[in-house]
């Protein structure tokens, strides 16, 4: 018995996340599902709503969740794909891991101009370099001048991150044909390129760089929760990357009905008056009351080349900044 | 009965193969005897290495099943592929040979100074630089170093405008921050095994003290060069977010930088194979080569003994030491201070009860990870011990480096390529966590190994003859053993439990939805602008950590430091 017990302690932790069958099993990645961002509190709101239960698996990061569903395949137990983003709908439709949906968008803003019979935007918001407006009081004001500057800037990996990527759409979206010189113009001032997001912002926020890519949203989350409005993001002239967030629903699901339903309740006011204070992006439907900050934050046009013709042309675009970016 | 368990899986096994039955006391023979049959005892050895050699091969079996999985070749002329081949060479290779280069005296300064206590300190909080997470790294060097850091502005004021810490130097200054104090440790504990009567002999013949290093430690020091050289080269081989933060832009990109690209955002299973491959052959051969010269010296163990004061050095040299040492564990203790203001935005974030959760589940997960690669480090050492007695040293390197294969194959094959062998037999949702104590058991097998070897071998040198002729029973030779060398597994336990409680790589694939281990709660609070809060979480972790390596390390010194005060 003893021993039985000794046992029981070392494996009941194992045991502790017992899976029961769930009414809705949504993909989403990490920090959307974490103790602070919005998949706890949504969960909460739709399953009062619907009398049901439901259930997010997280994994990594955005491409981690197209990357499961490729693995997965048909064996897969997604209903639903949350947080993917307008770089890897393409991929997930080509290779048919999703379906389309019966939502109806005709709520969405009319900022996002979106129709997509497949894919349901959830939040959405602007790549931009993030300042401190105490030691930098007269930001610049384009891409171009930034990379021009002197200043000391900080950006993330292409190859492992979102917003890395978002940059390389945008200088490609800015200076075309230039990129590779521009690229090695910006060497000359960065000061690193980071793996993830949180080391280069970290690093800024310990004063190593004048600039940091992020999102145009990130002063928001300073005004809100540190009390703080020094930090701001620079809009710039050329226009900015937009990302949008997207839900979609998987090509294996069964219960079309119940995640078309979900779908719904993400772009309903419930739901979106959660999602930007907690995943720091904006809300895809207008009238959502927000804190002042938000009010506070720049509006920021998107650039004039469309993103889906930049997507095509990636790997090359890689290859351009690994060579140039030294 | 977990005996019973074990010896009757065995027996299945060997049954199925056409090996006649055996009793249960063969069984256990075949298992931990010195004399088992010399039939029994080959496969033995074969069954065990297939089971090691399991998860690497299960892993690329995995990828090559995916759909557009084989090995993309054209690759091997791609300039890009040969440029950071050569960087991560360069940069493993001076990390590694800095590494060893500033341990050696280091060591040197705390095997000649006699103050226990501090040594005993001294030598735990090295185990925690070597563990210390990612974010610690990066975020107390920048601290320190950044641009704006503390002791960035000295340099300025000192004339050293041309300071950049973005760029190799960045990189080498975290490796030698994370491996210069587990070097140190593996040289101290080298001295620590000079036998008194050559101390007194070297007394007796008054050599000075550079003859004695050049004719008594550094021999023995010798001996574990190759080896702790090799193991640091395949540590920052494989180093991958400290080299893209500090790194300074795309010329620092490792090898496995490539491979994370090719297989995670890529999804190119033919990239990513042809990658890795590269990785297992390059780091597999290197630390081939240089844990080739491996010796065992004839040695006395580390034992308290009354002529200890020989060792010491006294007059100016002990004084030098001693300053020496402090300034390394000021040094070395700088970049934690970072740390500090964070604990108290750790508290405003979240509260230390709901850190209970990801506690437990970090303690469970590396105390099971722990006991499975103590285990089979002892069981892989078996026949190694043995080819060594007999002789046989090639074969016994053969031997340690297929056990130690899982430190050259790249974290993100292994576990991608486990989780696509995996899928469809078993509810990873269900049995996450059972999956990554085996595979963190598995990986983490070579570090337990690479501490354990010493002793059991210098246990094989000093009694095997005298066990072998007395004809113990192997129950009473393993008491023998485990009471020999019971401090030494202990230490190793403690040492494997904390790497893997810092595990990430595979909590990121296998772990459960609803569960949060410790360092995966630091990463999504960094990840959620909460970055203050998480380096409050790391210190957490560390404090920790230091915990249970306090428990685990039975410090014969300490043990007399205790008495004597």
């Amino acid at each position: 018995m003893k021993y039985f017990t000794r046992t029981a302690l070392l494996v009941a932790p194992f045991m502790a996340t017992q899976a029961f069958a769930s009414d809705l099993t949504i993909y989403t990645y990490d920090s959307f599902n974490s103790e602070w961002g919005p998949g706890p509190l949504l969960e909460k709101a739709y399953e009062a709503h619907c009398q049901c239960d439901i259930e997010f698996i997280s994994v990594d990061d955005g491409v981690s969740i197209l990357n499961r569903a490729r693995i997965e395949s048909t064996s897969t137990k997604a209903d639903v794909l949350l947080g993917l983003d307008e770089s890897l709908m393409k991929a997930a439709k080509a290779e048919e891991l999703v379906q389309t949906h019966n939502t109806d968008l005709s709520g969405l803003t009319q900022a996002l101009s979106w129709d997509d019979n497949t894919f349901v935007p959830f939040d959405y918001g602007y790549f931009a370099f993030i300042y401190n407006s105490e030691t930098t009081p007269t930001p610049v004001s384009s891409l171009k001048a930034l990379v021009e500057s002197d200043a000391s800037v900080l950006y993330q990996d292409p190859r492992t991150s979102t917003p890395g990527q978002g940059l390389l759409f945008w200088m490609n979206a800015v200076y075309q044909e230039d990129a590779a010189q521009a690229w090695s113009q910006l060497a000359k001032h960065m000061v690193t390129v980071t793996k993830g997001w949180w080391e280069a912002y970290s690093m800024f926020l310990e004063g190593d760089a004048e600039y940091v890519l992020s999102y145009t949203t990130s002063p928001a989350y300073h005004e809100v929760v540190d009390g703080t409005s020094k930090y701001k993001a620079a809009p710039f002239e050329e226009g900015h990357i937009r990302q949008v967030e997207v839900a979609a629903i998987s090509a294996y699901s069964k219960r079309t009905e119940q995640a078309n339903d979900f779908l719904a309740f993400l772009i309903s006011p419930a739901a979106q008056s959660i999602i930007p204070t907690t995943n720091w992006m904006l809300p895809v439907i207008d009238g959502v009351e927000l804190p002042d900050a938000f009010d506070h934050l720049v509006t920021p046009k998107a650039v004039d080349v469309p993103l889906g013709d930049l997507i095509d042309h990636r790997s090359d675009f890689i290859k351009v900044w690994r060579t140039s970016a030294q | 009965m977990y005996r019973w368990v074990i010896s009757s899986t065995i027996a299945a096994i060997l049954s199925r193969c056409g090996a006649p039955r055996l009793n249960e006391a063969e069984l256990i023979s075949l298992m931990i005897n010195t004399h088992p049959t010399p039939a029994y005892r080959n496969a033995g050895v074969i069954l065990l290495f297939v089971l090691l050699l399991l998860p690497s091969a299960g892993a690329f079996w995995g990828l090559t099943q995916q759909k557009g999985g084989g090995l993309d070749l054209a690759l091997l002329g791609d300039p890009y592929l040969q440029q950071i081949i050569g960087f991560t060479l360069k940069q493993a290779l001076l990390s590694a040979a800095l590494s060893t280069a500033i341990a050696l005296p280091i060591a040197w300064c705390v095997f000649k100074r006699p103050d226990t206590r501090f040594k005993a300190a001294f030598l735990w909080g090295c185990l925690l630089c070597f563990i210390a997470p990612t974010l610690v790294v990066v975020t107390g060097l920048v601290a320190l170093l950044g641009r704006s850091g503390h002791v960035t502005t000295w340099f300025y004021e000192l004339g050293m405008d041309g300071w950049n810490l973005y760029g190799l130097s960045g990189i080498l200054l975290a490796h030698l921050f994370l491996n210069v104090p587990f070097a140190m440790r593996t040289f101290y504990a080298q001295l620590n095994t000079l036998p008194d009567t050559s101390l007194m002999l070297s007394r007796q013949l008054k050599l000075s003290t550079w003859v004695h290093f050049k004719r008594i430690e550094w021999p023995i020091l010798q001996a574990v060069l190759g080896p702790v050289f090799g193991f640091i080269f395949i540590l920052c081989f494989n180093s991958f977010a400290v080299v893209l933060a500090l790194g300074g832009g795309p010329k620092s990109t490792s090898l496995e930088v490539a491979i994370y690209q090719a297989l995670k955002y890529d999804f190119n299973i033919p990239e990513a194979l042809l990658l890795s491959w590269c990785q297992l052959v390059i780091a597999g051969g290197l630390y081939f080569a240089f844990t080739r010269k491996e010796g065992i010296h004839r040695q006395s163990m580390e034992r308290p003994t009354p002529f200890r004061h020989l060792r010491y050095a006294t007059g100016p040299l002990g004084v030098l030491c001693f300053w020496v040492l402090a300034l390394v564990a000021l040094v070395w203790t700088l970049p934690f201070w970072s740390l500090l203001p964070g604990l108290s935005a750790f508290l405003k974030a979240s509260s230390l009860e709901r850190l209970i959760p990801p506690t437990l589940i970090t303690l469970s997960l590396g105390l099971a990870s722990a006991l499975i690669s103590v285990f089979l480090a002892y069981l892989a050492l078996k026949p190694i011990r043995r080819a060594l007695l007999g002789g046989k040293t090639r074969y016994a390197q053969g031997l340690s480096w297929l056990a130690s294969h899982s430190l050259f194959v790249p974290a993100m094959v292994l576990s991608v390529g486990i989780f696509i062998a995996l899928l469809g037999t078993i509810d990873l949702e269900l049995y996450g966590l059972v999956v990554i104590a085996l595979l963190n058991g598995f990986l983490l097998m070579p570090f337990a190994l690479q501490r354990l070897k010493p002793a059991l071998c210098l246990y094989d040198q000093q009694n095997h003859a005298l066990v072998a002729s007395l004809k113990l029973p192997p129950r009473k030779a393993m008491r023998l053993e485990w009471l020999y060398a019971k401090a030494t597994i202990k230490n190793t336990f403690g040492f494997v439990m904390v790497l893997a409680m810092g595990d990430v790589a595979l909590f990121a694939i296998f772990g459960p939805s609803g569960s949060t281990s410790l360092p995966w709660l630091i990463y999504s609070l960094a990840g959620s602008y909460q970055i203050a809060a998480a380096s409050g979480a790391a210190l957490i972790l560390l404090v920790l950590c230091a915990v249970i390596l306090g428990i685990c390390e039975t410090n014969p010194y300490r043990r007399e430091a205790r008495a004597q005060h």
